[in-house]
């Protein structure tokens, strides 16, 4: 399921003219990557990594505590991104890409 | 003071210098950015001085782990990584002549961030702090690029960071399911992990550097982005920046597949490595664009350079990086005191002088340095002789259809008694020799001068094939990323043929 989605973001990532559409897919293939990361620490009926002295079986925390960073870079990416989108759109009133290299 | 506090301290010092200044502009509304950015370069070229000094001649790796846990934090050098803070103390030498380029308090703040990020990625000790030190360092630069409202440059390079980055972390994470440690000592226990996986993550860390470092085809943004912004930003975009990907290639995935014996990995980085310096010699040969011609040659080197780390010549290719940091850093300084019309480079004697000298250091002709290493890589590998000669006239042809004229034009800049004077520091360190044989010498002499003579001739009699140049060549970044892919899918082809 996850590679299904990232091979849709790709290719969106790859055919669509519209800056946003572009950044819209780079997060989903992020968002990929960060879910497969996710269920590499994943374990049937096991609990958040809180110790507690009813739960028995946790998740393994380091990918949860590793992917947290990668989210914040990859709001930072987001923010930037859309930010120099609208800077683009200011100075040439566009954001497809064909158009924007013509000018 | 102990070397293992100021290896942690490097990254941080460019942070201590953003609080301070943001604090003094909240507080007394007074902008000493400036004045932090000089401090900075003043206060990391001496430690970075000291490292330099204390891990030449260095064994092994000098590890800080900062607790006992085995994902811990981690800081690291060695003393293939005094090359690479070389290439970066390089730049920063000459911020402290041209720190003024700056015109604005919130950019010089940003230039501070980008330092941050590109100290950490010198000391980092593990691959998730690389890729952090990698992400604030890149993100600073996205910004420095729009720097002259470039703005479709900066997307450009945001694009393909993004994608490259994607790619490293789905390799982290992989290497993380095979039980590895991230910590740069991991590389002596590769061996223990399931073969599969590692080659795999390899791949993936092939191919995200490879991106960064610009190889062919994925080389069109070099010439768009490093060209966009000023002088100071380029050097240190075109001398540290794209390097950091040839960094990342040789800790993560050369000297792994050295160790593991995994040929089909460096064989194919040497085939990229060939091309990466033949097609855009070709591509710069019709660019008409001065300033496009400098950055594009930068793809040249890492072409060169690639070709040597990937046939085991390392410290060649290191100290060639580091020559090409203080050149490269040179010709973007001195373009802002040319003066370009068309095909005609007008500028001060002194200037123009040194900018020839530039000029045969990135292609690497005789007498410049750059020679004597390609001579005595290609001495030791005859197979790629006719090929890097090929690429090196292009890349001659690509700069000397421009005409270089030397007037009376008053400049007064002290970076241009320190670009000599660095060079002949080099030629006196230079640890490889100065072996040639007098055919070598002939082929190249004949060579300047033949492409001095024809190389403009040439171009308007091939006029007919201007659309190569960067300009239509790259004219929707769409077709890179799908070049992306295209590696992707290659290199899951060979892991499958090696299955």
């Amino acid at each position: 399921m996850i590679l299904l989605i990232m091979v849709v973001a790709v290719y969106g990532l790859i055919v669509s003219d519209n800056l946003i559409k572009k950044i819209m897919c780079l997060n989903i293939i992020e968002s990929s990557i960060i879910l497969t990361f996710l269920t590499t620490g994943y374990q049937e009926r096991s609990v958040a990594p809180i110790i507690t002295e009813y739960a028995a079986k946790y998740v393994d925390p380091i990918p949860q505590a590793l992917m947290l960073t990668a989210i914040v870079i990859g709001v930072c990416f987001n923010s930037l991104a859309i930010a120099i989108t609208v800077k683009v759109f200011y100075k040439y009133r566009t954001i497809e890409v064909s158009k924007l290299y013509e000018r | 003071m102990n070397v293992k506090y100021l290896i942690i301290l490097f990254p941080i010092i460019p942070i201590i210098w953003v609080s301070l200044s943001l604090l003094v502009k909240y507080f007394t509304k007074r902008d000493i950015s400036s004045e932090a950015i000089l401090a900075n370069a003043v206060v990391q070229l001496l430690i970075g001085g000291y490292l330099i000094l204390y891990f030449r001649g260095y064994e092994g790796l000098y590890n800080i782990v900062l607790s006992e846990w085995k994902y811990s934090i981690e800081f690291s050098f060695d003393n293939y990584r005094i090359f690479f803070l070389t290439a970066f103390l390089v730049p920063s030498f000459l911020t402290v002549f041209h720190y003024r380029q700056f015109t604005d308090y919130n950019i010089r703040t940003i230039f501070l961030f980008y330092l941050a990020g590109c100290s950490g990625l010198i000391v980092a000790g593990d691959i998730f702090n690389f890729y952090i030190f990698y992400e604030v360092m890149i993100m600073a630069a996205y910004i420095l690029i729009a720097v002259n409202r470039k703005y479709y440059a900066s997307i450009k390079y945001m694009m393909f960071g993004a994608v490259s980055s994607a790619i490293f972390l789905a390799g982290i994470i992989l290497l993380y399911a095979s039980g590895s440690y991230f910590s740069y000592s991991y590389l002596s226990r590769l061996t223990e992990y399931n073969p599969n996986n590692i080659r795999f993550v390899l791949k993936l860390f092939t191919i995200a550097f490879l991106i960064k470092g610009a190889f062919f085809p994925v080389s069109g943004w070099v010439a768009t982005c490093h060209s966009a912004t000023n002088g100071l930003v380029s050097a240190f975009l075109s001398s540290f920046t794209i390097f950091s990907g040839i960094y990342g290639l040789f800790y993560f995935v050369i000297l792994p597949a050295e160790l593991l014996g995994y040929q089909d990995i460096l064989v194919f980085i040497r085939i990229l490595s060939i091309l990466t310096m033949l097609i855009p010699a070709v591509i710069l040969f019709f660019e008409p664009d001065f300033k496009r011609c400098i950055a594009g040659s930068t793809v040249f080197t890492v072409g060169f350079i690639g070709l040597l780390l990937s046939s085991g010549a390392y410290y060649l290719a290191l100290f060639y990086m580091v020559i090409h940091a203080v050149y490269k850093s040179f010709m973007f300084l001195s373009y802002d005191d040319l003066v370009i019309e068309k095909f005609g480079i007008y500028g001060n004697i002194k200037t123009v002088i040194l900018l020839i000298a530039a000029i045969l250091f990135t292609v690497g002709f005789f007498p410049s340095l750059t020679y004597f290493i390609k001579y005595r890589f290609l001495a030791e590998y005859d197979i790629y002789k006719l090929l890097t000669y090929t690429a090196m006239t292009l890349m001659l042809g690509s700069f000397f259809k421009f005409r270089f004229l030397a007037g009376k034009i008053r400049i007064k800049r002290w970076f241009y008694l320190f670009f000599p004077l660095f060079i002949t520091g080099f030629y006196l360190l230079n640890p490889f020799g100065f072996y040639f044989a007098g055919y070598s010498l002939i082929l190249d002499l004949t060579i300047i001068l033949t492409v001095t003579l024809f190389a403009r001739l040439l171009y308007d009699k091939l006029s007919f094939l201007s659309c190569l140049d960067t300009k239509y060549i790259y004219i929707n970044m769409n077709y890179e990323l799908l070049y992306v892919v295209v590696l992707i899918v290659s290199q899951i082809m060979i892991l499958r043929l090696n299955n």
